[in-house]
């Protein structure tokens, strides 16, 4: 590791302690929400994934933009890493928001509720989006591909939500959303979650970064072993 | 019109792992028939695509007619004709409907008499309401040729051209590349057939190792001897061909 | 030639015009493209009328899905072929050399698959009739809605037949990428709308949805416009 070793530990010391202190503050520290019952506490993790995600899609969604204008395939590499991790967050986000509704609502999922909507909505997109990457070979083509795919993925999100607002304006939700305010204890520990998750996602998405230039940097050294002789081009 | 048509520095290109163009100049004359030999997978294709605007290299500079940039790629592109090994044509469309098609998107004035020109030219004329499809190997190829010389282009590059075209075609390709030359057209192209490459070839070069040899002053015997060195050394990949 | 003559508007429209003559003309000579369109559309509405004789259903509820998910899959298959049939002739390394710009290219084909998916979908849903003996409802509406959402799919199509056209596996490829972004967005609406039109509802009463689903064409029209420079280049 280079320059960017030292924050990547610092990132990683501090996902690690805010995510022991999460734990600790969700299930200990933090008391039992008056309506919702224990379940409620898998709350504070749904959301500090779901959180993540959505930055995780809107780093994607940037780096495709910053690819298409600027053709540095490390704008491609940062979109690409970021749709990944997004991947894993959105997952543990959509499971953890099932258990949680099976807890309060008595049901595993509510088509009606938009935040599960478009939750599971942008999960297809950038599952659509890694299967694209992975039936294209490397280079440019692939990158150009899939930073068009990228931006109009991203975009569609807002767009199903207006969709979903049409949609709901005549099937109006049957099951009233669970009361309780969150108090203060609450808020606190669902801040610390968030901020757990966001600097987990930083230092994944950084060692990942790491990764793909290490590779770049393999191919590099391998070229410049070509220029004198060494690989036979034919 | 500058005297240098085309001007290409420093250009690389990779596929994946592999490097098949390596710090590549090459500069065209007008007027030149310049002919490239080089074997299969040396990257013969990839480099006349890069020179045709197809394909962008990873790194290097091109300059066609003194223009370059994205600015002037249409300036540029109608300018340029190109012709792959691969005929490129639509087999649902007629022979007449192919070329009609690049007629518009060139915006040729007064196209249908081109178009009988080009298709008398080729000799697929009595041909011309058939489907594509229909046509053997050789005559998609010829038709091909008409489609790419359709705009006048001043710049012409082949990839091939000699393959699946008979003897009869063969020669009729070259009276027309010769002819086309003496108005004062730019070809390049490239080819392993030695024989109908160096008949008309007014530059000759050999592509290896990602760089171009070029050999003007060897005499067609000569560079035949050489170009088979080049191909046997090919293989065993140390030292070479540095110049 | 004269360039500058030529680089004007003129040439621009009769360039798309060009494209687009050539794609109806490809489009019909190849029937046995259409006529398996035509047979894909009438084998997902018999299997429509075979499910739903076996369960209790209401005609008039499912009109609307029935109908939009027999456009979706019909549609799709007319929208693969569109680039890819460019990539397998070479003929896109032609298009790319014309002196004409990638959106051209694209509102050509736009316009022509519009067309060819148009009328497919009137078929379709002239069939749907015949297999379920519905009251009709009011035609004009219903015809507008299927126009409406028409034109975002196939712009929104298009675009994706050119991402998929490029890469590995594409006949599988292009669904994949097109429903997460097509079925939360044009498809939900107008599946709504015409749930609505079914339900005894005119335009007048749609206004929200028809705006919307306008709102997706424009959208989806202009990416395509804006977009499709970077599928095209190599």
């Amino acid at each position: 590791m280079k320059r960017s070793g030292i924050l990547t530990i610092i990132m990683m010391l501090a996902a690690a302690i805010l995510t022991f202190t999460g734990i600790y503050l969700a299930f200990v520290w933090a008391p039992t929400h008056e309506t919702m019952g224990e379940v409620q506490r898998i709350f504070y993790f749904h959301v500090a994934s779901a959180w993540v995600s959505y930055l995780a899609f809107i780093i994607t969604f940037i780096g495709s933009l910053l690819y298409l204008k600027t053709e540095d395939m490390k704008y491609d590499i940062l979109a690409f890493s970021s749709a990944e991790i997004g991947i894993v967050f959105c997952t543990i986000a959509i499971i953890t928001g099932g258990l949680w509704a099976q807890g309060v609502w008595g049901v595993f999922w509510i088509w009606e509720d938009m935040k599960l909507f478009l939750t599971l909505v942008m999960w297809l997109v950038f599952i659509a989006y890694l299967a694209l990457r992975a039936n294209s070979d490397p280079g440019k083509a692939r990158a150009r591909l899939s930073a068009v795919f990228g931006i109009i993925g991203f975009m569609c999100i807002p767009l199903s939500f207006a969709a979903n607002r049409i949609w709901t304006q005549y099937h109006p939700t049957v099951i009233a959303s669970a009361g309780g305010s969150l108090q203060t204890s609450m808020v606190l520990t669902l801040v610390t979650a968030v901020f757990a998750f966001t600097f987990l996602y930083f230092s994944i998405l950084m060692i990942k970064l790491d990764i793909e230039k290490m590779k770049e940097e393999i191919e590099e050294i391998k070229q410049e072993i070509g220029d004198n002789g060494e690989i036979d081009y034919g | 019109m500058p005297d240098e048509i085309l001007i290409a520095s420093g250009i690389r290109r990779s596929f994946g792992k592999k490097m098949v163009l390596n710090d590549l100049d090459l500069q065209l004359n007008k007027g030149d028939i310049y002919v490239l030999f080089g074997s299969n997978g040396v990257g013969k294709t990839t480099l006349v695509k890069i020179l045709a605007t197809l394909i962008h290299s990873d790194k290097g500079d091109i300059t066609h007619f003194g223009m370059n940039g994205e600015d002037d790629i249409k300036d540029i592109r109608r300018k340029i004709g190109f012709m792959s090994h691969e005929p490129y044509l639509y087999r649902d469309l007629t022979a007449s409907e192919n070329l009609d098609l690049f007629a518009d998107l060139y915006s040729i004035p007064d196209k249908e008499k081109r178009i009988e020109e080009m298709l008398k030219m080729v000799e697929l004329y009595h041909r011309s309401y058939d489907r594509v499809g229909s046509f053997s190997r050789g005559m998609k190829q010829r038709l091909a040729l008409a489609r790419t010389l359709l705009h006048s282009p001043d710049m012409v590059f082949l990839d091939e051209p000699y393959s699946g075209l008979d003897l009869n075609a063969q020669a009729m390709l070259n009276r027309v590349i010769k002819k086309m030359n003496e108005e004062g057209v730019t070809f390049f192209l490239i080819t392993h057939d030695l024989e109908k490459g160096l008949e008309i070839a007014t530059r000759k070069g050999i592509l290896a190792k990602g760089k171009i040899v070029e050999k003007p002053e060897a005499s067609s015997q000569d560079f035949i001897t050489q170009y088979k060195e080049i191909l046997e050394t090919r293989g065993g990949a140390k030292g070479g061909i540095q110049n | 030639m004269k360039p500058e003559a030529a680089l004007k508007g003129g040439s621009k429209i009769s360039a798309t015009k060009a494209i687009f003559i050539k794609e109806l003309k490809i489009e019909f000579r190849n029937k046995q493209m259409i006529n398996s369109m035509l047979i894909l559309a009438l084998m997902v509405l018999a299997s429509f009328r075979f499910i739903f004789s076996f369960i209790d259903f209401s005609e008039t509820e499912l009109a609307a899905p029935i109908l939009w998910v027999t456009f979706f899959f019909s549609g799709m298959f007319a929208l693969a072929p569109i680039y890819q049939r460019e990539v397998e002739q070479g003929t896109k390394e032609c298009l790319t050399l014309a002196p004409i710009s990638a959106s051209t290219i694209f509102f050509g084909k736009f316009f022509s698959s519009f067309l060819v998916i148009m009328g497919l979908n009137l078929f379709s849903m002239v069939l749907f009739f015949v297999f379920f003996s519905q009251p009709f409802p009011d035609m004009i509406s219903l015809i507008t809605i299927i126009v409406l959402g028409t034109i975002g799919f196939v712009a929104l199509g298009n675009l994706i037949s050119a991402i998929s056209a490029n890469i590995s596996q594409s006949q599988v490829m292009l669904p994949v990428l097109l429903i997460p972004i097509l079925l939360f967005t044009v498809v939900m609406t107008s599946v709504e709308a015409t749930y609505q039109i079914f339900d005894g509802q005119t335009l007048a009463d749609l206004a929200d949805g028809i705006k919307l689903i306008l709102a997706f064409d424009i959208i989806f029209v202009a990416s395509g416009y804006l977009l499709i420079d970077y599928l095209m280049e190599e």
